[in-house]
């Protein structure tokens, strides 16, 4: 046997005559013509393909060379192929998806086994931008691909999983831990101040705005990420936040295939808390008796049962978690259709007792290749997923609040409700349900007719459907009425919509070099969401939870909703290319949005793009050696941003709020509706450069970018004297700057080792430039402990603002100040008499001033906060700004190593750099509720006595002094660095695996979040923030797992 | 090439059919302004509307205004000390005069549609009935303006809705005294509009307007519009005094009794619980105030005051519950979830408007007369008439009917401005807030800076218009 390696050639000659063949290919691909010509005399060849293990390749395809692509055919599923070629010898071409190309010399009738090598960082990728697909050499914007292969070694369940560190500019929050829970994606950074507007556009098979929560990753083919307004463009009103566009996998023209997957998750709570115990929590009420304004004494009776346990509700509340992922796909493909069919189902129980989430995903993607002309194509996807929601403010951050002294159990061993105003939150975790379960379905039917060679008319239609249900019942044990009462309610939600497309993609080159392609299409789609919600209380039966059990329907609480939007577009591209060398993209696109104001329906958004590929100058030619390919990338793009009310263009009168007296009232709402509302637009500009060495070893990739918003949808403030709060108006504007650089390496290949590395970093820099009003507060603005965001210009989304602690007076004197605000030290003799201040080791006889808090003098045991102001007083004008919550830089290291059929794994990655403000830890040490208890090391550290030195207040000053406010604390640093993922396989040797009648069998060894390194003190730095005006702040969320999996996969 | 122009152009032509009217979406759970004051039935949801902005209004923050800055009250331990011990700031509780605000909008969208009703839609309605309305949308707009003008002073004065985008919505403050000038000529207007069989005590009825213009007048000192006002009230021969058995009824069942002459209604299935129960007696939470000492002592050594045990808890310890607008429960008082709880807070009722017949007397030197209606009050209580004697002059005349009126009308919002109008603030709360400020080891200024009995604007009312100017010196 003899293997033949031949490496891909990349003169520019060659360069280009493969991208002809491949057109060529691709076309026939498509037609899934297996066609074999026989000239005057041929040969018959045959022989297999096989990648580098030995594993058969389907669907490759081998072509004689100079042919023109005519003669040529597939290989089966078992990788063999047997072609007629002319006698006189000559080339084979062969070719797969995901590998290097190889030519070989055909040398009369033979045999001939040939292996394929895996492509390094391929040139020759597919790319989807859109309406219509690039080869990746040809792309002119940012645009990053992640590769099955990539989301493979993840075992992800959700999206977030899947893609987390795999590119730069792509920000994950993962908030893995809670069943059913994911996390949120953000591209090159918020840019507005809406949630919904920060998120990315999906695109789904082509379905424009799908819903990612419903894609299995296991069915994801490709996930390109368009970064750059000029890529997104074309998806115009809704991609000022980046485009994802997910391609899912499609059998190919073999027998079918059988993949089985079975992997069996065990979590561990990977952080554990210090809880005060029953003795700590003692100590703090004698503490709290002592002093002058103390008021409890309650719950530490001796004698009493309730109030003598010692528990760790952390123990008692979580659990072994176990997750069970089942997968199955079957795909295939004869002559005119192919297929994929998959199911996936996961059982997942959480760490907290009675948290669990069950999923069930299926999906059919048909292609049919009903003539040479006419293509269809089906893809039905089908989710259910159920959930039991745990209230975690009631659960787990009930578990830190209640003092650990208190019983959970009755005597008679059954579950105690409430204790001194304190849930059980056991009982809480058990008896209180929110069960959640939701059903969606979309399915998309795609004609493709070529109209004539080069010209492409593709329509199609998607329905979509989804319906939630939610049963939220709260039984009377966890009451808080006197009598006890339960109450509950159920409410369904259902949204229907269709999307309908219409476009003609077009190809064409002229005089060999300059080929040109065009697009042009049409867009319009509706979605109509309708809900329901009964509540009721006075359950006739804890069990029965349908209304019927009610004895009392809360009129306040029942009501049905309706809302609709519609969007229409027309849009188009031109691109062209010089023999690759100059390349040139332009795209536009019209949207119209029944959201805006009448005379501003319509938007136009436009872009354009550049790339030269340097490498192609013949002055470049010296480098060739080292420098394969390189790339440099110019765009320009305007994109826009329609996130918001569906009414907000309307004034309204609303009811169903305003009763009086038996009488349903009318009235307009609180926000004003503008009937001159518009577009926000984002313009983004963007430079990059795409570098291939050594052939493919190795691949840099960099960006640069600068994304302003303009005409921001923002929420003003109106006069309220004009009996409205707020209006929506498009004022202010936005900037980020970022930087992206990534890696892709081997830095290792031998015959049997193999190493790949992708690494990658980002940089952003948002800043709000330009805000009507100057500046606003988000959040709490009072006396609360509550995390106070500034928003103003030329700040940062995310900055804490609030009060500086600088420590605890020793002493009543200690509050003591020269003119110039500046400390003075009181001076005691020996028996601690006061004798004076000095300042500077001299002493002051100056005028001693002292700060005061809403006319409360500040004393030994306060706070002394940062007097920004220089006055006398402590209030709203010593705020100043604390932390941010954005990160300096994010980034992660993905390496995989492969020995034989040995294959390791592993994710490191990090966000460094942000703030976040503890609010869980606060909420346990304000002090302001009796039977809350603070953390032991506030209980040991609170100011006693005077001459104490401490961070920590004294216990009875809560309210008075303003020690409780929101204040540097418990702002903490999030940086961290995490061993996210880690999958060892280990693959049966192909000849083993077909004794047992397998094509492959691999097992494998699966972990997640295994090491974290971190200087924050609650359960994880890692969690996503639902507002962009309120970064950071963690309330207390449920506990992240550490995953340990075993885990099979088999496939026929 | 041929066919790439037709398709083109098929493609463009779809695009272009018809695409503003597929825009073109309503909304599904409202109605557009276009849609509505069609009706009387319109109307009649209009008004509940501006009735619900009243609720909105005094469903939490009554207590904070009326009664939270006198003697009435103490803080609990779950208070802030901003009102009880004069420091409030502009982010205090109970600083922003939106929700009046929010009545006055929607009693200017009355007061432009209403009349546009017959004209445009319904030429027969009955003219009168029509201007019953319109009586309560103007009366509605005055007391909310009365209650801005003693609490704040000086404000944005607006008269039509805000209605035009293009319309600059910042106004600047308008001085208190033509404030109270529009309030007095609304209510005028209010009572010639007004039908005086119509309406039930939950609305702004004749009785209603007459008493608004009686306070008024008694804010301005114009005692003699004020017993005019008095007079013509009576003069309807709808109300009398509550006999002492029933004198509960006036807060749990005003439709019940003649003393009520307009209260709020609430009904919490619908409004959701009035939050004030938070704040002075809710079953599921502590309050932010206790009663005041002198106040406790008073009521717990004068038993034979059927008040006392009526309007506080006797058995609750750290005596932070009211049970003044809760049924009295047999044995152990049961108090409403916060978010289900009705309080029918009393706005006018006859006993107010005794003892301020009492005042009118007093300060026009006929201290008979004032006695006369001081005792009404005071005997109704289950109290022993007060003699003659008893009130040497008549500042001891004034004292003793501002007295009754604390104890009469406490945690009915009317203390603090019986402070303001009489003047006494400082007198009165210089030695309560010295106490509390000692027991704070503060210094002990009192009430301090005179300019502190008007509230200050909140933070977030101020930014929200720039021509506002925050009162000294907050």
């Amino acid at each position: 046997m003899q293997k033949i390696n031949l490496k891909r050639q990349n003169s520019l000659w060659s360069h280009f005559k493969e991208k002809k063949q491949v057109r060529q290919l691709v076309m026939m691909a498509c037609m899934l013509l297996a066609v074999t010509i026989s000239y005057g005399q041929s040969i018959q060849v045959h022989g297999t393909v096989q990648d580098e293990t030995g594993v058969a390749i389907a669907g490759a395809s081998v072509i004689v060379s100079g042919s023109g692509g005519k003669t040529g055919t597939l290989t089966d599923s078992t990788g063999a192929f047997s072609l007629q070629i002319p006698e006189k010898g000559g080339s084979l071409e062969v070719s797969a998806v995901g590998y290097e190309k190889v030519i070989i010399k055909t040398m009369g009738t033979q045999s001939l086994p040939i292996v394929l090598k895996a492509a390094a960082g391929s040139l020759d990728e597919i790319v989807v931008i859109g309406y219509s697909t690039q080869k990746k050499r040809d792309v002119t914007g940012a645009i990053t691909s992640v590769t099955a292969k990539q989301i493979e070694e993840r075992q992800a369940v959700t999206l977030e999983d899947a893609l987390q560190g795999q590119a730069a500019g792509l920000m994950v929050i993962n908030n893995a831990g809670e069943p059913g829970e994911s996390g949120s994606i953000q591209i090159r950074g918020g840019s507005t101040f809406s949630s919904a507007g920060n998120a990315p556009l999906y695109v789904i098979d082509g379905v424009v705005g799908a819903s990612a929560d419903n894609i299995n990753p296991s069915d994801i083919e490709s996930v390109d990420v368009l970064k750059d307004a000029a890529s997104g463009a074309i998806y115009g009103s809704r991609a000022a936040n980046g485009v994802i566009i997910i391609t899912t996998k499609m059998g190919m023209l073999n027998k079918p295939q059988v993949n089985l997957n079975y992997l069996h998750n065990f979590g561990y709570l990977a952080h554990k808390l210090r809880q005060a115990n029953a003795t700590e929590v003692r100590l703090y009420r004698n503490e709290q008796k002592s002093n002058l304004n103390g008021t409890a004494g309650g719950s530490t009776d001796s004698l009493n049962p309730g109030f003598n346990a010692d528990n760790d509700y952390q123990d008692a509340l979580t659990r072994l978690a176990n997750k069970d992922q089942y997968d199955i796909s079957l795909s295939g493909g004869s002559k005119n259709i192919k297929y994929y069919n998959s199911v996936r189902y996961v059982d997942d129980k959480g760490l907290i007792l009675n948290s669990w989430a069950k999923l069930l995903q299926i999906r059919t993607n048909i292609d049919f290749q009903a003539s040479k002309k006419i293509k269809f194509s089906t893809r039905f996807s089908f989710g259910y997923r159920d959930r039991n929601n745990i209230n975690e403010g009631n659960t787990i951050n009930q578990t830190f609040q209640r003092p650990t002294n208190f019983a959970l159990y009755l005597p008679d061993g059954s579950l105690t409700g409430y204790v001194s105003g304190r849930r059980n939150p056991l009982s809480v975790a058990l008896y209180e349900v929110n069960l959640n379960d939701r059903y969606s379905a979309t399915l998309f039917q795609q004609m493709e007719y070529n109209i004539v060679r080069g010209l492409k008319f593709t329509t199609n239609i998607t329905a979509d459907y989804d319906e939630g249900r939610t049963v939220k019942f709260s039984p009377k044990i966890l009451s808080s009425n006197n009598p006890l009462k339960n109450s509950g309610s159920e409410a369904w939600s259902r949204s229907i919509g269709w999307q309908y497309q219409a476009y003609l993609n077009y190809n064409k080159t002229i005089a060999k070099d300059h080929s040109f392609t065009g697009l042009l299409g049409f867009s319009a789609e509706k979605t109509q969401r309708n809900n329901s919600i009964i509540s009721g209380t006075d359950y006739v039966n804890e069990h029965i939870l349908t209304l019927n059990s009610a004895g009392t329907i809360v009129p306040a609480k029942t009501n049905t909703g309706a809302s609709g939007n519609s969007l229409a577009s027309i849009f188009g591209r031109i691109g062209y290319s010089y023999l690759g060398k100059y390349n040139f993209n332009g795209t536009v696109r019209r949207d119209g949005s029944s959201r805006f104001g009448k005379q501003n329906i319509w938007g136009n958004f436009y872009s354009g793009a550049v790339a030269w590929r340097f490498t192609s100058e013949h002055f470049m030619d010296w480098a060739k050696n080292i420098l394969t390919d390189g790339k440099l990338r110019l765009s320009y793009g305007q994109t826009g941003n329609e996130s918001i009310g569906n009414y907000d263009a309307i004034q309204r009168y609303g009811f169903g709020s305003y009763f009086y007296n038996g009488v349903s009232g009318i009235a307009t709402g609180s926000s004003f509706g503008n009937p001159t509302l518009s577009w926000e637009n984002n313009t983004q500009k963007n430079i990059g450069i795409d570098l291939t060495f050594l052939k493919g070893r190795l691949g840099i990739t960099s960006d640069y970018y600068i994304k302003t918003t303009t005409d921001l949808l923002y929420n003003q403030p109106l006069p309220v004297e004009t009996g409205f709060n707020s209006v929506r108006v498009n004022l202010g504007s936005f900037e980020t700057k970022g930087f992206e650089f990534s890696l892709n390496a081997t830095p290792v290949q031998t015959k049997d080792f193999r190493w790949d590395l992708i690494a990658n970093l980002s940089v952003e820099r948002g800043r709000v430039k330009q805000l009507p009003g100057g500046a606003f507060i988000s959040g709490n603005s009072g006396s609360g402990g509550g995390a106070g965001w500034l928003i103003r210009e030329g700040g940062r989304l995310g900055d804490f603002y609030g009060w500086k602690a600088l420590g605890v007076y020793a002493y009543d004197e200690s509050n003591a100040y020269d003119d110039n605000w500046n400390r003075l030290d009181p001076v005691f003799d020996g028996s601690g008499v006061f004798q004076g201040y000095t300042q500077n080791g001299k002493p002051y006889n100056g005028d001693v001033h002292s700060l005061y808090n809403t006319g409360v003098k500040l004393r030994g045991g306060d706070i002394i906060f940062d007097n920004v102001a220089k006055d006398s007083v402590i209030d709203d004008n010593d705020r100043q700004v604390l932390g941010n919550a954005q990160p300096s830089f994010y980034g992660a290291i993905i390496n995989t190593l492969s020995y034989k059929g040995f294959s390791l794994s592993f994710t490191f990655n990090t966000t460094w750099g942000n703030d976040l403000y503890n609010n869980a830890a606060q909420a346990l040490n304000n002090y302001r509720t009796t039977h809350i208890i603070p953390q032991p090391y506030v209980i040991y550290n609170a100011w006693r006595r005077p001459g104490d030195i401490t961070d920590v207040p004294e216990v009875s000053r809560k309210n008075t002094s303003g020690n409780m406010r929101m204040n540097s604390r418990y702002i903490e640093d999030g940086s961290f660095i995490r061993l996210s993922y880690v999958r060892l396989t280990y693959k049966l040797p192909a000849a083993i695996a077909r004794t047992i009648f397998t094509r492959d069998l691999s097992v494998y060894v699966y972990g997640s979040n295994l090491i974290t390194w971190t200087n924050y003190s609650w359960f994880d730095p890692e969690f996503t923030s639902n507002d962009p005006l309120q970064l950071g702040q963690d309330n207390g969320r449920y506990p992240r797992r550490r995953e340990v999996g075993l885990g099979l996969n088999i496939h026929f | 090439m041929k066919q790439l122009f037709f398709a083109s152009m098929a493609i463009l032509l779809m695009g272009a059919m018809g695409c503003n009217k597929f825009l073109n979406e309503q909304p599904q759970t409202e109605i557009g302004e276009t849609e509505f004051w069609r009706s009387e039935a319109d109307i009649q949801s209009g008004m509940a509307a501006i009735y619900d902005g009243f609720q909105d209004c005094f469903g939490n923050d009554y207590v904070l205004w009326g009664d939270a800055r006198t003697d009435e009250v103490w803080r609990n331990q779950y208070g802030v000390d901003d009102h009880v011990l004069n420091a409030l700031s502009a982010t205090s509780s109970g600083t922003s005069w939106a929700n009046f605000y929010e009545v006055i909008n929607r009693a200017n969208v009355a007061i432009k549609n209403i009349p546009l009703v017959k004209a445009k839609y319904v030429p027969g309605m009955d003219q009168a009935v029509l201007n019953h309305y319109l009586s309560q949308a103007y009366g509605a707009r005055a007391f909310a303006y009365y209650w801005i003008v003693r609490l704040w002073g000086a404000a944005p004065l607006w008269t039509a809705p805000y209605e035009n985008i293009n319309e600059d919505p910042d106004r600047p403050r308008t001085e208190a005294a033509v404030i109270l000038d529009t309030v007095y000529a609304d209510l005028q207007k209010a009572v010639a509009l007004s039908d005086p069989k119509s309406g039930n005590v939950f609305e702004i009825t004749t009785g209603a307007l007459y008493a608004m213009l009686m306070d008024v007048s008694m804010w301005k000192k114009d005692y003699g519009s004020a017993l005019q006002s008095f007079d013509k009230l009576m003069a309807l021969n709808k109300y009398s005094i509550e006999p002492t058995a029933t004198w509960k009824n006036l807060f749990i069942d005003p439709r019940s009794t003649k003393g009520a002459i307009w209260s709020l209604d609430w009904d919490w299935t619908v409004d959701g619980g009035a939050s004030i129960s938070a704040l002075i007696g809710a079953g599921d939470t502590n309050s932010d105030f206790a009663v005041e000492d002198s106040v406790w002592n008073y009521f717990t050594q004068h038993p034979m005051d059927i008040r006392g045990a009526q309007t506080i808890d006797f058995d609750v310890t750290n005596h932070d519950k009211f049970n003044k607008f809760y049924p009295k429960s047999v044995g152990k008082q049961v108090y409403p979830n916060h978010k289900e709880a009705n309080v029918l807070f009393p706005l006018y009722r006859l006993a107010d408007l005794f003892l301020l017949r009492a005042e009118i007397a007093n300060q026009q030197n006929d201290p008979a007369t004032a006695l006369q209606y001081l005792n009404i009050i005071h005997e109704r209580a289950g109290l022993t008439a007060y003699f003659a004697t008893d009130f040497p002059s008549k500042a001891t005349m004034e004292n003793a009917i501002l007295e009754e009126r604390k104890l009469e009308l406490y945690m009915e919002a009317k203390r603090w401005f019986d402070l303001v109008r009489t003047g006494k603030v400082v007198e009165v709360m210089d030695p309560v807030l010295k106490a509390r400020q000692a027991l704070r080891m503060s210094p002990e200024i009192g009430f301090g800076d005179k300019r502190k009995i008007l509230w200050p604007i909140n933070r977030n009312v101020l930014n929200a218009n720039i021509k506002l100017e925050q009162n000294p010196p907050y």
